[in-house]
């Protein structure tokens, strides 16, 4: 194989970094300025150039993911909500031990209508999650006498989740204007993934395992967020990461006497990602 | 409408430095923007057009036609009137920000 092939088979591998939505507007231009700008003795791109193809993938990716039509706080809210509710019941619908089907089928009919961008079925179903959830600390005995569709709580930081997903859907469905965009599917497999994981591993959310799992999605997750800011330059991800975080910081707060030192530098590490990720979108506002 | 308050990078200013005397194809523009920079900007592809998409994005920048050389779209793009005054606004500024430093130094020296 030649040098001028070899060279530009990598550089098409490196451009699978981009959107292919992207790939097809705009490959061939960029493999054909690409080979112009390069030596045409080499056989490996440069590592500036490899470096710059990668995070111009990302970039573009990031700023495919952007809702057309939506503002971006509208985008970042949906998306926020989207994870707070996906991440809620995938970890607290239990279909092994005191399994509730009206519970779980209730959770993935609000998860898909949050996907779809159906505010008007989602905030109803959200709604009565959220008071079914609080049925004890706001009916206290006469909690009984309420459908016990699914678990009651009594913390904060258990019942705050429900209702920060109340809180976002509605502000989505005062919104003027036109719907929400349709989120990937892929939102599903969360939920598959942590329900399938009660049957092979009945506790597995307790496990140091899982909990480094978990620890270690967040971090990457958030950095991405952080990095698609930069990218896209408004606050979209912020926004969502911080809705995200706030069970979570709930759950530090009420139980401060738990956490030691690697909890709270976790938890942390995450809130200084979001605080980064309003900072960026901040001062890459209006920069070109 | 060019906001006032528009920031731009070195590498975004020379894009659209090189894109003031005529329209210019994705390698044309890395190769004006080094020689007008004597040398200090080399534009990596990846980051021209990342650039050059929030530069359409932005209104500073629009396609102007398209060619086929050797099988291979070749797009010229063009800067817009936006663009012209957004250039000429950074350009003010660090004339007035060159003009603190040189402005005092020849105080000093005469």
């Amino acid at each position: 194989m030649s040098a001028t092939a070899a060279l530009e088979r990598r550089y098409r591998n490196l451009l699978r970094a981009y959107p292919k939505v992207y790939r097809q507007w705009h490959g061939e231009e960029l493999i054909g300025t690409l080979m112009a700008a390069s030596d045409p003795e080499t056989r490996r791109p440069a590592l500036r150039e490899t470096f710059a193809l990668i995070t111009g993938g990302f970039a573009a990716r990031a700023r495919n993911a952007r809702a057309a039509g939506a503002p971006w706080w509208a985008d970042g809210l949906q998306l926020g909500v989207l994870a707070v509710a996906t991440t809620t019941f995938a970890l607290r619908v239990t279909l092994i031990y005191g399994f509730r089907p009206i519970w779980a089928l209730g959770s993935i009919v609000l998860i898909v209508a949050i996907i779809r961008g159906w505010v008007r079925l989602a905030l109803p179903l959200a709604l009565i999650a959220a008071l079914d959830a609080s049925r004890f600390l706001v009916l206290h005995n006469d909690a009984w006498q309420v459908a016990d569709f699914g678990p009651a709580y009594v913390e904060a930081s258990n019942i705050l989740p429900y209702w920060l997903i109340v809180a976002g859907l509605a502000v989505l469905a005062v919104r003027p204007g036109k719907g929400l965009p349709t989120r990937s599917w892929a939102w599903l497999l969360i939920l598959g993934l942590c329900w399938g994981l009660q049957f092979v591993y009945p506790y597995y959310d307790g496990s140091l395992t899982w909990m480094l799992f978990r620890a270690g999605v967040e971090v990457l997750v958030l950095s991405a967020a952080l990095w698609a800011t930069v990218a896209v330059r408004d606050a979209r991800w912020a926004l969502a990461a911080a809705v995200y975080l706030i069970p979570g910081l709930t759950y530090l707060g009420e139980n401060l006497s738990m956490h030691g030192r690697k909890g709270f530098a976790y938890w942390g590490l995450l809130t200084l990602l979001v605080l980064a990720s309003f900072v960026a979108a901040r001062r890459t506002r209006q920069k070109v | 409408m060019v906001s006032s308050m528009t920031k731009m990078t070195e590498a975004t200013y020379f894009i659209l430095a090189a894109l003031l005397e005529a329209p210019l194809h994705g390698y044309g523009i890395i190769k004006r923007a080094g020689d007008q920079s004597a040398g200090r900007v080399k534009l990596a592809v990846g980051t021209l057009y990342g650039a050059l998409d929030r530069l359409t994005e932005a209104g500073l920048v629009v396609l102007d036609r398209e060619e086929v050389v050797d099988g291979r779209p070749r797009r010229y793009y063009r800067i817009t009137e936006d663009g012209v005054v957004a250039v000429r606004q950074e350009a003010v500024r660090l004339q007035q920000a060159a003009r603190v430093v040189t402005g005092q130094i020849a105080v000093m020296g005469a």
